[in-house]
């Protein structure tokens, strides 16, 4: 068991956490630009009434 | 399509938080890596996933450029498959943002072990020559507005993109890399054996969910192009 590689956990965690962040981020920015999309086109189906 | 991919992205968020609960506090250290190794569960299934991105990618990009040679002489842009490419344009997207975090967690373990962050090593060299490659294809439908125009050329520079796909694959085999060879089941305890299969069905279901609400963004902003170019080519 000699060279093994001690801690490193926070490591990790930190790939498992951009990892994440960076997927919600991403659906997020989508999600965002399809609203947009919809409501370019006045069909969004979802906000406040604009009459 | 478009309209179940949520639902199996759900059940991939879902799966991914418990293969990587299990990866990280249940499935026992590595012998000699320790607890680097965790990074494992999630760096594998992000290159699963995009080389499944990749390839649908491809399939779409093959399926336009086969649509396009038989209805040679069709001139109305409304016949054209557009569905493939949506989906090449989804597929290529979501599997670059996989590439990306493919590319940044291999940096982040390799710190410790090899002690640099990035060398030009063969695996890595060509994954960063086949990241670079689908972010060029992206850059060239962000140029070219003429829809049919913009699909043709985006699905003709995809496949010879892919061509790099089966080099990231072999590049460990065929030469020599700092990397490792992939393991086989065998190799693979079956305490690492669990999470990491947890976790590469969560991954490629949260890449088809990504996938599939990418899709609809792609058709939507591909219909309003289609109308300002007057419907027809």
């Amino acid at each position: 068991m000699t060279g093994v590689m001690q801690g490193h956990f926070d490591t990790v965690l930190l790939a498992y956490g951009l990892t994440t962040g960076v997927l919600i981020v991403y659906l997020a920015v989508v999600i965002h630009r399809i609203r947009t999309e919809l409501r370019e086109r006045g069909s969004a189906t979802f906000g406040p009434d604009q009459k | 399509m478009p309209r179940v991919t949520p639902v199996i992205g759900v059940i991939g968020v879902v799966l991914f938080v418990v293969g990587s609960y299990n990866g990280l506090y249940v499935a026992p250290a590595d012998r000699y890596m320790g607890d680097i190794q965790r990074i494992m569960y999630v760096h594998v299934p992000c290159a699963w996933t995009a080389m499944v991105c990749f390839t649908v990618s491809v399939i779409a990009g093959l399926g336009w450029v086969i649509s396009l040679l038989r209805r040679r002489g069709v001139s109305e842009a409304a016949s054209r498959p557009w569905v493939l490419d949506d989906w090449l344009e989804s597929s290529i997207e979501v599997g670059v943002v996989f590439g990306a975090l493919l590319i940044v967690q291999g940096m982040i373990w390799a710190k410790p072990t090899w002690g640099v962050y990035w060398t030009w090593d063969p695996r890595l060299t060509t994954v960063a020559v086949m990241e670079l490659m689908f972010v060029a294809v992206l850059a060239l439908r962000g140029f070219v507005e003429e829809p049919v125009r913009r699909a043709t050329w985006s699905a003709v520079v995809t496949l010879i993109a892919y061509v790099n796909v089966p080099l990231v694959y072999f590049s460990v085999r065929w030469w020599s890399s700092l990397h490792q060879v992939q393991s086989t089941v065998e190799e693979v305890d079956k305490a690492i054996q669990t999470p990491l299969a947890i976790n590469a069905f969560a991954v490629l279901f949260i890449g088809i969910g990504l996938m599939g609400v990418r899709a609809i963004l792609a058709r939507m902003t591909r219909e309003a192009l289609l109308v300002d170019a007057g419907g027809t080519q």
